[in-house]
């Protein structure tokens, strides 16, 4: 018979155990990955790749200038479009409308929405603009990753606002301010380092999508800043060149990937930057 | 004796209809410390509440009767609520600074009244955290967040920021109840030293505070005012049966 103490300490120590290799298991497929875009991607940087546009097909050489700025209007274009209407959304669920029935509602349809397979809102895109506009272009790829993006950024804005204590917020009243004081220079201002972790998850997040884009930016070999008009971006790119033919298209997804995945690190960084900014003073 | 707030039959109801408050008839006398004492869930807190119509910020709740306060049923549907609350402020259980510096907690009330001049701001800071007795105490960090003060620190913060709008009635609701007894002591001597200026109700749980501190007490049992008077007749020589019970520690 073992001691009941003993006994106790084996169980723990298998937990323990189960959760470190768990952990190793996880960090192994996470550092791959990592790895091995790194590895491919580096070996297809350099300045051509961001300063000329692409060769015709088959020619080597050539650059995903197009690619690589088309992503970053479609992503900036998504995010001035999504980040207010959610954090305005979200104020509105965890603020002026919980007296409301239909706020609760709404809050379980933005789940829902979370969990949507973005190619659904690229159909639906599709359906509402490309459609009717006869054509791709960029702002309808804008706009299904600004619908991806708002259902996030309003339940971590509602989120981040409902983890603010009431008695905060009554203290602000007693002062004699009014709500929407009481929200911009006090809630807000508590909620500040969530609502921008929620943003930053949530431009991270459509940064990687592709499927929506193939329905509603889809693709442009030339160089364009005409968001009317199809565009360029990396993550279409990616998919086009790691199922072509060439060995040069190859090289080039495998960098594409990497500037993606920097480019998320970059706004995860900066994301923690301003945070720690903040806690410093 | 100035009458500063007056409720008749004043009654109140919670979330749809669970009567709170019964026929409460309470006088506050201006300039003077009144203590609500009561067991837990009497209604105290409730009551004050009521003078800065706190309720008003939750759905379902409802008053009845009327609470007098500078000649105006503060009841009324038209009273301006924003007005209102920079007459009568509120310190509260727990402390209450806001996420910002030590100065912006002060200054954030007087913001709110449109004072914009820097160096008006910067008097009237001063004076209303030397008047809560922390300005020897804060004055090298006041531009540090107020969230790095301790607890009885932040609830003379939380005291200087609403005596900084100059309210001519302050509540306050168990304002000790989350502190040590030293922190006690020095609010209870804050509050004494502003009754020269301002009114003020206090919440109590502890009824040797109410005995040390109040001019007059309301004693209160299951939403209804039992026994109000001056805190010695209440202390030594109260008229009724269940107010002696419960200052004697017989339930409560």
């Amino acid at each position: 018979m073992i001691n009941y103490f003993t006994k106790r300490k084996i169980i723990s120590k298998i937990a323990l155990l189960l959760c470190f290799f768990s952990a190793v298991w996880g960090l192994f497929w996470l550092v791959f990955i990592i790895f091995d875009v790194l590895r491919h991607g580096i070996s297809a940087l350099n300045l051509s790749l961001f300063l000329e546009d692409p060769a015709p097909p088959g020619v080597p050489g050539g650059g995903l200038r197009n690619a690589i700025v088309g992503q970053l209007l479609i992503t900036t274009f998504s995010t001035l479009i999504g980040v207010p209407i959610g954090v305005l959304g979200g104020t509105f669920l965890a603020e002026y409308g919980r007296r409301w029935k239909i706020s609760k509602f709404i809050s379980n349809l933005s789940d829902i929405m979370i969990s949507v397979p973005t190619i659904i809102i690229g159909a639906f895109v599709y359906a509402i603009l490309v459609r009717p506009m006869g054509h791709f272009s960029g702002w309808a790829g804008a706009l299904s990753l600004a619908i991806i993006m708002i259902p996030v950024v309003i339940r971590t804005t509602e989120d981040m606002l409902n983890l603010i204590p009431w008695t905060l917020r009554e203290a602000a009243f007693a002062l004699g301010a009014p709500y929407h004081k009481v929200i911009i220079h006090i809630v807000y201002r508590g909620a500040s380092t969530g609502i921008l972790t929620g943003v930053i998850l949530a431009v991270a997040r459509v940064s990687g999508e592709t499927a929506p884009l193939l329905f509603t930016s889809f693709n442009n070999p030339y160089f364009s800043l005409d968001m009317n008009n199809p565009i360029a971006s990396l993550t279409i790119t990616i998919f086009q060149y790691a199922m072509g033919p060439y060995k040069d298209w190859h090289i080039k997804a495998w960098g594409a990937s990497l500037i993606t995945t920097f480019f998320v690190l970059c706004l995860t960084l900066i994301g923690r930057f301003l945070i720690y900014k903040r806690f410093k003073h | 004796m100035i009458i500063e707030i007056e409720t008749k039959n004043l009654n109140f109801y919670y979330s749809g209809n669970i009567h709170i408050l019964k026929d409460i008839n309470l006088t506050i006398y201006k300039n003077k410390i009144t203590a609500l004492i009561g067991p837990s869930g009497c209604g105290k807190t409730t009551l004050l509440r009521c003078f800065n119509r706190m309720h008003d910020l939750y759905p379902g709740n409802r008053y009845e009767g009327e609470i007098i306060f500078q000649g105006k049923n503060i009841l009324d549907k038209n009273i301006d609520l924003i007005e209102l609350r920079t007459k009568i402020g509120m310190v509260f259980q727990k402390p209450t600074p806001f996420p910002m510096s030590i100065f912006d907690n002060i200054a954030y009330g007087l913001k709110l009244r449109g004072i914009k001049n820097k160096k008006e701001l910067e008097e009237r800071v001063e004076k209303a955290l030397k008047e809560a007795v922390l300005w020897d105490e804060v004055k090298d960090k006041l531009h540090e967040s107020a969230l790095g003060l301790s607890g009885g620190q932040q609830q003379r913060l939380c005291i200087a920021r609403a005596i900084a709008v100059e309210p001519e009635v302050l509540l306050f609701d168990e304002p000790t109840s989350a502190l040590d007894p030293i922190s006690t002591a020095k609010i209870e001597d804050l509050i004494v030293q502003l009754k020269n200026k301002i009114t003020i109700v206090i919440v109590t749980h502890n009824m040797q505070q109410a005995a040390r501190i109040s001019d007059y007490t309301a004693f209160m049992y299951l939403g209804e005012l039992i026994e109000f008077g001056p805190t010695e007749k209440i202390f030594t020589t109260p008229s009724k049966k269940l107010t002696e019970d419960y200052i004697t520690g017989r339930f409560g």
